[in-house]
């Protein structure tokens, strides 16, 4: 693949760069500062109103050293593998029910956005009204059939975890429109090719549609799992972090340190948080091929 | 542009003040296009009107709209309107407070204060704008007003005097000491609480329901963990001491002992829904009839009225409810602390003047009374007028707290306020649920406490 | 046999669409419903029907507040800036997309990182840039900030959509002597709607609720957008859930409505031009 740019492709740098311009000048003015001020002040004790002192490596020591940290390291492991598999496999198939046009398909690809219109505040109350041990929802069709049936689930171990999950778990419109979009792009012929070549049914799809829906697997990939760096009012409004630290998250870690006021160590978490977030940017892009195009 | 923008704010204003009786969040005119009401909203405009000085400021308040503190403030602000009708004009600019300390932050960093300031992060306050000199040192009108200055709480004055004599924000004159309300048609004591000890009181409750809160900050909890604090050996102490220095050390017998009782009611008398309760669940389970103890601010009193009756239910009344400051006679509030309203140091003189006057009139006997009245408390320096008493015993809740508060009483300040940031708004309430269901020991719930604490404070 | 199996994966996918309707649309109707409760009936029984039906709520809502400016201005902003944005980033993920040039993957890093900055970090300096903008309280300054938002997921979402169209047609298309400009814009623009419709509609629902930079860079009411008056109906100690779940619903309705109408005009082009989604 990779090879010298040729004169066509060179002549091309003027409109390359051209296109390429207002993104970067977007870039400067909201993003630049902010993330040069993450990283350096990272590295420094500050509390947001005095000058920062430098003390070196001692803001990811200490964050290190906490069990907290480390736990949230441990959730996102857990809920990044979580959403790579079960989040994305169900909008996949999902947008697979979709691409085979069963009646009303174009009604639920539409309304299955609409969960995202809805604001984190109001989404929490709605969790509350669902999970919650004296009148959620959850447990009142539990006790339908075991009536001395009592879990808190946001507040106890290990519940908690999962109810966190179960509020992201299946809201996976963007995976189902990304896929069924390469679905769709997939020329028929090649399909009716297959076909004449005796794949059917699985094999069509094991073989055929999903490696061609690679590139919109492996974005979509990507998309849940910095969804899941980023997560923060799900957790913050529903069990902030708790019990004890099982549902604690670096967003909720860095919130706390602002609280107290140490820009330092939060931007320490914020730092992390890129690092994880282009590592996962690169075995993505690498273990999907995604820089590759089947056309 | 500038000089047309002011121009139009010189016309909008007049055109405001025209019709004053207005409350001003309701006049928006639609003829001003946004670009044109900048100026305006900067809160620096000064208008001339044809004879005479008119000095007219906007400022942004969160005691506005929907908010429990509008029903007082918004009228309030109208009063002095009128009383300095053609002098001076306030605007109130209605604002969410959500947001509204770290907007606060940057005006400040670009020199647009509004001339008023309403709060502000303590920490904020104490580590910029004291120091660089965002705020206008009140002390030489305080001292020229004696009969404003007299009238402010001793400790408040004290906290906020600094080293060289200097007073930046207005001392409070109100202390609003928190209690617990009770629905007497459930439960009644057996006799005066304040002079009950806090066993005979647990047990006086017997197995009557009180309604928790552990979502949040967990803050009905918390007011009732304060009181068991305050109401152990050398507790009270130790709250107040954390206004100075934040307290991290959890592992105190007071402590202890005091998150034992918390414990223990949380798992024999807390309303069956409490763990995740956030405040709003818990006020219902109290406004339900499902519990019979609630802890809150007096403020609350206004959900007791029948104006508020559809939030009612289960045959509750708010004619039942009664109120009354803990055993020991303890109210939990916090006296030493910055004041509600600060002045920017950059506004103009006139502007300045009108700000100290707003101050003043707020201050006066008349205005403090119609404050208690409203909204609940003591002004312990005030001599009250003869019928402020006749009034106050008109809402039972309040003449409850009022009858309770006296010399004797123990003021203690929230545990939310004497410990870091993170600890009172993140991990205290993330810890409760495990307290409740028995996963922790006091003496282990304490101690994660401690590191949380240890951890927030470190350098 | 057969005929069972086919069945069989039938019900199951209905089974499995009427899931996705479910947990679609049961958090909208249960706030619909909630604002016609009193507080009481929302927070004693949840999920029972309200006692009585009224639009009081809804018409003291209108007449103390000024929804339609604020509707005017969170349309404004939303669309404005998802417009340009969108059209911004479609040219810079075509060209990481689809050529090969010095710089390429640090730009896509740079980019797509910016779904990490802390929004913490980002205050300062924006409030500053606005500030001397002079478009402090103004609704154009916040339109301006949402040109930067969803930079990142815009970037995934559009890249990816460009790498699905054949390089077989752009080459073809160079042969016919097209410019770099009319392969981006009749070849490729065309054939990415769907990846378009997305981001675009992620970055309006992103703007149509951000709350933060809201009351941030604006004060004044008629400078004010949706999200913002809906925080008048949260506060910490006092609360009243019908009104707030009526505000709510004046909110999420038009951000769906608008939605509704931006799927169906999608596929009315898309239909019109005879290009495949």
């Amino acid at each position: 693949m990779r090879r010298k740019p040729g004169w066509q492709e060179r002549k091309n740098y003027k409109w390359i760069y051209l296109f390429l311009l207002p993104t970067v000048i977007i870039f400067l003015m909201f993003y630049m500062v902010p993330i040069i001020q993450v990283f350096v002040t990272s590295f420094t004790s500050w509390d947001g109103f005095n000058s920062p002192k430098f003390n070196g490596l001692n803001n990811y020591i200490n964050l290190f050293k906490g069990d907290a940290f480390l736990i949230s390291l441990k959730n996102l492991l857990a809920w990044g593998l979580i959403a790579m598999t079960l989040h994305v496999g169900f909008g996949t198939l999902v947008a697979f029910i979709l691409y085979n046009k069963p009646v009303g398909w174009r009604f639920t690809r539409a309304v299955f956005m609409v969960p995202n219109v809805i604001s984190a505040a109001a989404w929490a109350m709605i969790y509350r009204f669902i999970f919650n041990n004296d009148f959620g929802v959850l447990n009142r069709i539990i006790r339908f059939f075991n009536p001395d049936f009592n879990v808190s689930w946001f507040y106890s171990s290990p519940w908690a975890f999962w109810s966190i999950t179960l509020t992201w778990l299946f809201y996976a419109v963007i995976v189902t429109l990304v896929v069924l979009g390469d679905l769709m792009n997939i020329p028929q012929e090649w399909i009716e090719a297959a076909k004449i070549d005796g794949a059917e049914g699985w094999k069509l799809v094991k073989y055929i549609q999903l490696p061609l829906c690679r590139n919109a697997i492996g974005t979509s990939v990507i998309c849940s799992l910095t969804a899941r760096i980023t997560m923060y009012e799900q957790i913050s409004l529903t069990t902030a972090g708790g019990p004890g630290d099982d549902t604690m998250s670096l967003s909720i870690l860095l919130v706390n340190n602002l609280m107290d006021y140490r820009y330092g160590r939060a931007n320490a978490i914020g730092v992390i948080m890129f690092i994880i977030g282009l590592i996962v940017l690169a075995v993505i892009n690498k273990a999907f091929r995604m820089n590759e195009s089947d056309y | 542009m500038k000089r047309k923008a002011l121009a139009l704010a010189l016309a909008a204003g007049m055109l405001l003040s025209a019709c004053g009786s207005q409350p001003a969040e309701t006049d928006t005119t639609p003829s001003s296009a946004p670009a044109e009401t900048t100026e305006a909203s900067a809160g620096t405009e000064t208008a001339a009107a044809g004879t005479g000085e008119l000095i007219e400021v906007t400022i942004p308040s969160y005691k506005t709209g929907e908010k429990v503190g509008a029903v007082f403030f918004e009228p309030q602000v109208e009063r002095f309107n009128q009383k300095y009708e053609g002098v001076y004009k306030i605007n109130l600019e209605a604002t969410p407070e959500d947001g509204f300390k770290d907007r606060l932050k940057q005006l400040a960093q670009q020199n647009m204060l509004p001339v008023l300031v309403q709060g502000g992060d303590t920490d904020w306050i104490t580590n910029v704008v004291i120091p660089n000199g965002m705020a206008y040192d009140l002390s030489d009108w305080l001292n020229s007003k004696p009969e404003i200055k007299d009238i402010l709480l001793d400790d408040a004055i004290d906290f906020n005097t600094q080293e060289d004599g200097s007073i930046y924000t207005m001392p409070l004159a109100t202390v609003r000491p928190t209690g617990f309300f009770y629905n007497s048609a459930m439960w009644e004591p057996s006799g005066d609480v304040s002079a009950m000890t806090m066993d005979d009181f647990i047990a006086d409750i017997g197995d009557q329901q009180i309604a928790f809160s552990t979502a949040e900050n967990g803050w009905v909890s918390a007011l009732f963990l304060t009181a068991f604090i305050a109401a152990e050996e050398g507790g009270t102490e130790l709250l107040q001491a954390g206004t100075d220095a934040k307290i991290t050390d959890f592992n105190q017998p007071a402590i202890i002992a005091g998150v034992t009782k918390l414990q223990q009611l949380l798992q024999n008398n807390a309303a069956s829904n409490s763990i995740g309760a956030t405040y709003a669940d818990a006020a219902n389970s109290f406004m339900s009839g499902q519990a019979a103890l609630i802890s809150n601010g007096p403020w609350m009193s206004a959900d007791f009225e029948e104006t508020a009756s559809a939030n009612w239910s289960n045959g509750f009344d708010g004619a039942n409810v009664r109120a009354a400051l803990f055993p020991g006679d303890i109210g939990i509030a916090t006296t030493r602390s910055y004041g509600e309203w600060w002045i920017s140091a950059s506004a103009s003189e006139e502007q300045i003047q009108l700000a100290l006057a707003f101050l003043e009139f707020i201050n006066s006997p008349e205005e403090i009374e119609a404050y208690l009245l409203a909204e609940g408390g003591d002004a312990p320096n005030l001599t009250y007028s003869e019928n402020f008493t006749a009034q106050q015993a008109e809402t039972q809740v309040l003449a409850d707290l009022g009858a309770d508060t006296n010399e004797n009483t123990v003021f203690a300040p929230c545990i939310l306020d004497v410990i870091p940031s993170s600890v009172a708004n993140s991990d205290f309430g993330r810890l409760l649920p495990s307290l409740a269901d028995g996963t922790y020991t006091p003496e282990q719930f304490c101690q994660e406490l401690t590191n949380r604490a240890v951890e927030a404070t470190a350098e | 046999m057969r005929i069972v199996k086919k069945t069989l994966t039938r019900i199951m996918m209905y089974v499995a669409m009427i899931f996705v309707i479910v947990i679609s649309v049961f958090p909208i109707l249960w706030v619909v419903m909630s604002s016609f409760k009193t507080n009481a009936e929302i927070l004693g029984s949840p999920l029972a029907l309200p006692s009585s039906f009224s639009l009081e709520t809804y018409i003291y809502l209108f007449q103390t507040y000024n929804f339609p400016i604020y509707f005017a201005n969170s349309l404004l902003a939303s669309v404005v800036s998802t417009g340009i944005s969108l059209f911004v980033f479609s040219m810079s993920a075509y060209v990481i997309a689809k050529y090969k040039f010095p710089g390429r993957m640090l730009l896509y890093m740079l980019f797509t990182i910016t779904l990490l900055v802390p929004g913490h970090s980002r205050t300062q300096p924006i409030f500053t840039l606005v500030m001397q903008l002079g478009l402090y309280d103004n609704i154009w300054g916040l339109t301006l900030v949402y040109l930067s938002a969803g930079m990142a997921m815009s970037m995934f979402l559009l890249k990816a959509g460009f790498m699905a169209v054949p390089k077989a047609l752009d080459e073809a298309a160079l042969i016919d002597g097209a410019s770099f400009i009319s392969i981006f814009g009749r070849i490729n623009l065309p054939l990415t709607k769907g990846a378009l419709t997305t981001a675009g509609i992620l970055m309006f629902l992103g703007n149509w609720n951000e709350y933060y930079f809201a009351s941030l860079l604006t004060s004044s009411d008629t400078s004010r957008t949706l999200p913002i008056a809906l925080s008048f109906f949260t506060s910490e100690f006092s609360y009243n859930y019908t009104r707030m779940f009526a505000a709510l619903a004046i909110v999420i309705i038009p951000g769906i409505l608008l939605y509704a109408v931006a799927q169906e005009q999608v596929q009315a082009s898309v239909a019109a031009t005879g290009i495949k989604e």
